[in-house]
């Protein structure tokens, strides 16, 4: 021990400075390189896209009458109902395969501020979401259109009638929160299988459960305020009785998700990883 | 530099790490020893910040490492091999590690040169095997060129030429003027690797101190003595050691063997002659690493299976607290 250490001197630099801009290269790095980022984006645009226009399809060859409050431009949208879990599933994923693999620990030593971290991821993850669900969501809204606009039915509606644009870029936003719900879940329970079921449990079982609750409960009260009840406001044509406006609902939805976001981010200072 | 200071860790009613003094200083490799449970990893998270201590506090060049902000540069860390998505290539996750502090391809090619893995570094790491892990690990702790290494059996997994490999580059590394902080638990390995130790059994303090310092200090050098006349011989050491062993027959003619320990070879050879007893070997036998880890951590381990209820203070007292300067 008395032989005296040469001074380390280090010889590699870093390329750029180091600061959250890097961090955000890291994260869509992290989210580029994985195959299952692009199956998953590609089960939710076709789900969206497919059932979409399978539903158009199923309006113009049924029996029943259409009335002239047909929501033209917001039913075929019924298609989230499905493809809100797929994206839902990888925001869960982004974050819960990281706690899986031990890649967490390699992530938080490379930059303490687990907060930035995360908030970082999620931003990234919401651009690439919003891009992915807006092309998503033209495309189920031309194709549905052009098939309720076949033969005689004449049922479509263009892009510049009342509410079509809100309905087509609110689908495409109520997508995103989807997929923002997923990475808060999966950042509050850090475990793929608890947040998956979660996820599910908030945006499919609760709404059918309050439907077995007691009228006297005032459940229709309640029920408006669950996230995918409020969200999927946003594709109605107009405000529905005992429901939020569709902006007031959406903005319920992001309510829940920023309050979910909010709590994982304070567990995340506070716990070990 | 890293140094804890009563670093203690409690889940519930379990001490994992109790009030651990140590430091780990530039230019050497620090070998960090004890055996499973004896709360290794619970410490390098706890320097890592990923766990927070629940007493006393540990900062590396004099900084908690949650306050350092882009820390690669100055500490790198192996926490586990294959701590990686299986559908990442090697090349993407040390990218997405490299920019998240500043680097860029560049270094990410420079570091999968340096641990052999350029020719696989497309290859999805869920395919690689736990030594290709183990590189692609310790290329993750070079990334930033730190000055301050963490790693956590780096050698498990490896081949022979893989152990090498690492024992040649951690001597080098140390060599330049870094802190090389290294858990295992091949005590051998840590023997030819490490120059200092610090020992830990049961989430305590056993000894801080150099490799052969932790030798002799456990068993103490021991001496075999062989002599036809080895009856007598062993009747006058035992009037100046209480460590003598009994006599064994030599093979095939020679002369009856036996240990003494706390004696020095010169003691024993000047008093054999001064009574004229021949002598046909006298030999120094140091114990091995292991041996002498093994002592040391017996009681530990011992005394915590069967004696949950005793007061605590029976529990093994460090030997070594202090390193020589």
């Amino acid at each position: 021990m008395s032989v005296t250490a040469p001074t380390f001197t280090p010889t590699a630099r870093p390329e750029h400075r180091p600061g959250p801009a890097g961090v955000a290269r890291s994260e869509w790095t992290k989210i580029r390189s994985l195959r299952s980022t692009y199956w998953t984006l590609l089960v939710t645009a076709g789900l969206t896209i497919g059932l979409g226009s399978l539903f158009a399809l199923g309006r113009t060859s049924g029996h029943e009458p259409i009335g002239p409050s047909f929501n033209a431009a917001g039913f075929p949208f019924n298609a989230l109902f499905l493809s809100q879990l797929a994206i839902g599933v990888l925001g869960v994923l982004i974050v819960t395969a990281e706690y899986s693999s031990g890649m967490i620990r390699t992530t938080f030593t490379a930059v303490p501020q687990r907060g930035l971290v995360l908030t970082t991821k999620a931003i990234v993850f919401g651009l690439v979401t919003l891009v992915v669900a807006t092309v998503t969501t033209f495309i189920t809204f031309f194709a549905s259109q052009w098939i309720l606009n076949r033969g005689s039915h004449r049922l479509g509606v263009s892009l510049s009638s009342p509410s079509a644009l809100r309905i087509v870029i609110g689908a495409a936003l109520y997508l995103t929160l989807c997929g923002l719900l997923g990475v808060a879940l999966g950042a509050l329970l850090r475990s793929t299988p608890a947040a998956i079921t979660s996820l599910a449990g908030v945006l499919f079982i609760l709404p059918i459960m309050m439907n077995f609750l007691p009228a006297s409960w005032h459940r229709d009260a309640i029920a408006k305020w669950l996230p995918s009840n409020a969200g999927f406001q946003i594709i109605a044509k107009v405000a529905q009785p005992l429901q939020f406006a569709p902006w007031v609902g959406l903005a319920v939805f992001v309510g829940w998700v920023a309050v979910i976001f909010a709590v994982a981010l304070v567990l995340l200072r506070r716990r070990d990883v | 530099m890293i140094e804890a200071h009563d670093l203690t860790k409690r889940y519930g009613e379990t001490l994992a790490v109790d009030r651990l003094t140590f430091s780990a200083t530039p230019g050497h490799v620090t070998g960090f020893l004890g055996p499973n449970g004896a709360g290794k990893s619970t410490t390098m998270r706890m320097i890592l910040g990923l766990d927070a201590p629940s007493e006393g506090s540990v900062t590396i060049n004099g900084t908690p490492y949650r306050h350092h902000r882009y820390p690669l540069h100055e500490v790198g860390a192996l926490l586990e091999a294959k701590a990686i998505h299986p559908g990442r290539s090697s090349y993407n996750h040390l990218l997405a590690v490299a920019q998240s502090n500043g680097f860029g391809p560049k270094r990410v090619k420079q570091v999968l040169e340096l641990v052999g893995l350029e020719h696989v570094a497309r290859r999805r790491a869920g395919q690689y095997s736990l030594g290709m892990g183990q590189r692609l690990g310790i290329a993750t702790a070079l990334l930033g060129d730190p000055g301050v290494l963490l790693l956590d059996e780096p050698v498990n997994g490896l081949d022979p030429e893989g152990i090498i490999w690492v024992r040649t580059l951690l001597k080098s590394l140390a060599a330049e003027g870094r802190t090389v902080f290294v858990s295992s638990h091949l005590m051998a390995e840590m023997a030819l690797t490490a120059d200092h130790l610090v020992v830990i059994g049961r989430g305590r303090l056993i000894a801080d101190t150099s490799v052969a310092d932790f030798v002799s200090r456990a068993s103490g050098a021991r001496v075999r003595v062989s002599s036809p006349d080895a009856a007598r011989l062993r009747q006058l050491l035992l009037e100046r050691s209480s460590e003598v062993g009994t006599i064994e027959p030599g093979p095939d003619g020679e002369a009856p063997t036996f240990t003494v320990a706390g004696l020095e070879r010169s003691t024993i050879g000047d008093l054999a002659l001064h009574h004229g007893i021949a002598i046909h070997e006298l030999t120094s036998e140091r114990a091995s690493l292991e041996q002498a880890f093994m002592e040391l951590t017996a009681d530990d381990v011992e005394f915590r299976a069967h004696g949950a209820d005793q007061p605590d203070e029976v529990a093994a007292a460090p030997v070594a607290a202090h390193r020589k300067a």
